[in-house]
């Protein structure tokens, strides 16, 4: 929303494009249908690009989402971006940071920084406003010839055919049908597709619903997140301060429960709300109120995020909160991740077994978020009268006892490990305590001679050997060779096998060139 | 064993200066601090369960 006399794309700092109705011949048979050309669904397009797959984007829009929305990038999505080339503008626009401060009361009570060092290629997390994160891609797909894009297209239905799905699509020439052997579902959590094949969504709805406002002020303080708890401009309840790129600040509260949306939503309660916290935080300047949303901290998940030819990315799948920063980076995970294995299922080098294991990694990654949602939650929006009074309690001692304060710790997630997936390659070199990264785990980057780990890693799957490699060659695979030790204590001989969302497939502690091979065209060529 | 005595005053005495309202605060602080310095969580997992039987009145 944003306040009286300006449109829902009236931004004070951005100027949102008009894209045109499609134009040219339409219906022809595509590989990939992606409905939905948010973030999600640009990433995937543009993963799909980058194995040589053509997709076709299809959204009922004329121009991006409004408003700043997901504004969190973490470590792992910038390695995303950079894998598709879409990173440099990223890189110069926004904000990193590694630090949060927590308060209570007014009072610090809890400083924590993520983990970080030279040796990582990104920082934690990146501060950037969802129109920029989708300008970016948008300015990558405009440069890829292998992805076209129909805005002002409306679907309507699907139907399953023998090799795939028809989408019954609208735009304003008419309607007509388009085939498709594969079809990614990245249309939000307000899915069309979802709808449409007569899915839900499960699981548990807590109580807590915020306000995300943003305003724009010269405020003098750096990239660091702050949680006020129990703060004086609103007792009981909690604030979460970031700061954006040109000025921007985003400001979530949370509302008692019986306050009501619509009203906490006028625009008048809004500006009433946003000087209350400017108050509590000392800014005394002038504001202007950009845009503003009102959110729910639920953890709602699809049981399969594929269902034949049609695959959930993103929202359509699942619905976390939003303060464990979670939605948008797992979203753009599930893009990398079916990406790369339906390019290689297109492209005949793997079999469709393939991508069954897009589920079960996937959803696990989502049920990750829940459990850590869960421990967020109850000091956010603490569930009962036991878990509330625990949390004032453990925020009091930690005005005095730093222990308390780890409590307040909201854990910001690391990528989730694929321990289970079919995938991974039982550990051989857990007998012999082989350190490193573990099997399904995403590999930490690390500096080396002349740059990082993550630039010497090839498009597809790499095979890091430590030591001098046998004689071994395979299509879809690098052969990178490191003197023993170089990494994560590696003796000579063993062996990591990445893949190529940059987590361990399998390791070995004495690596056998034709067992590795071997387990290669296991996971690639899954019945 | 240690003396209760001592301790027995000095929660009555803050529970007296406290008050009602802001008791079921201070207790649950007390029981988290004590619990955390006591460091073994088996024990202060039992000695919590244990506190929590008896608290009706017997009819």
């Amino acid at each position: 929303m944003r306040p009286a006399g300006r449109g829902e794309h009236d931004s004070l700092y951005f100027t949102y494009p008009r894209f045109a109705a499609p134009k040219g011949p339409r219906g022809a048979p595509v590989p990939v249908a992606i409905v939905g050309a948010g973030p999600v669904g640009m990433a995937a397009a543009l993963e799909l690009a980058r194995h040589g797959q053509r997709s076709l984007l299809i959204d009922a829009k004329d121009t991006f989402n409004d408003g700043s929305r997901a504004i969190c990038l973490s470590r792992s999505s910038f390695h995303i971006l950079e894998r598709i080339d879409a990173l440099a503008p990223f890189l110069e626009t926004s904000l990193p940071w590694t630090t949060g401060r927590s308060f209570y009361r007014g009072q610090q009570i809890l400083e924590f920084a993520m983990p970080d060092s030279a040796d990582e290629k990104f920082r934690p997390m990146y501060n950037l406003q969802q129109q920029y994160i989708e300008q970016f891609l948008w300015d990558a797909i405009e440069r890829c010839p292998l992805i076209e894009t129909r805005w002002q297209t409306r679907l309507e239905g699907v139907q399953p055919t023998p090799h795939g799905a028809t989408l019954s699509l609208v735009d304003p020439d008419g309607a007509y049908q388009q085939p498709a052997d594969w079809v990614l579902a990245a249309d939000g959590a307000r899915s069309t597709l979802r709808r449409l094949l007569g899915l839900r969504l499960a699981g548990e709805a807590f109580e807590g619903r915020y306000v995300i406002a943003d305003v724009r002020m010269a405020h003098d303080y750096p990239t660091i997140r702050r949680a006020l708890f129990d703060p004086a401009c609103r007792p009981g309840g909690t604030v979460l301060i970031h700061r954006q790129p040109q000025d921007l600040w985003r400001i979530d509260y949370q509302l008692a429960p019986g306050d009501s949306a619509d009203d906490a939503t006028r625009e008048g309660a809004v500006r009433t709300s946003v000087q209350a916290v400017l108050d509590e935080i000392g800014h005394t300047g002038p504001w202007e109120l950009e845009w503003w949303s009102v959110y729910s901290a639920n953890t709602l998940a699809l049981e399969a995020y594929r269902h034949g030819p049609v695959v959930f990315i993103g929202d359509s799948a699942h619905i976390v909160p939003i303060f464990g920063v979670r939605g948008l980076n797992n979203g753009l995970a599930d893009a990398q991740n079916i990406g790369w294995k339906l390019a290689l299922v297109l492209a005949g080098q793997a079999g469709p077994g393939l991508l069954d294991s897009y589920t079960p990694e996937r959803r696990g990654a989502t049920l990750d978020v829940f459990a850590n949602a869960s421990k967020s939650a109850r000091f956010m929006t603490p569930p009962s009268f036991g878990t509330a009074l625990m949390r004032d309690a453990a925020l009091s001692l930690a005005l005095r006892q730093p222990w308390a304060g780890a409590l307040a710790n909201p854990r910001q997630m690391a990528p989730h490990t694929y321990a289970d997936s079919p995938l991974t390659a039982p550990d051989a070199g857990l007998e012999s305590g082989l350190g490193g990264p573990v099997p399904g785990a995403m590999i930490a980057d690390a500096r080396l001679e002349g740059g990082f780990l993550s630039d010497r890693l090839g498009p597809l799957f790499t095979l890091i050997w430590f030591g001098t490699p046998p004689p071994m060659s395979h299509p879809l695979l690098r052969l990178l060779a490191l003197p023993p030790g170089t990494l994560w204590e590696a003796p000579e001989g063993s062996a990591w096998l990445i893949r190529p969302d940059l987590h361990v497939a399998g390791r070995w502690t004495f690596g056998d060139a034709a067992g590795i091979l071997s387990w290669l065209d296991h996971l690639l060529e899954r019945p | 064993m240690t003396d209760p005595e001592p301790l027995f005053d000095a929660l009555a005495a803050h529970l007296d200066r406290i008050g009602e309202d802001r008791a079921p605060l201070f207790l649950a602080k007390a029981a988290l601090a004590l619990a955390v310095a006591l460091n073994d969580n088996a024990r202060a997992l039992a000695l919590l369960e244990g506190c929590a039987h008896d608290l009706e009145r017997p009819a």
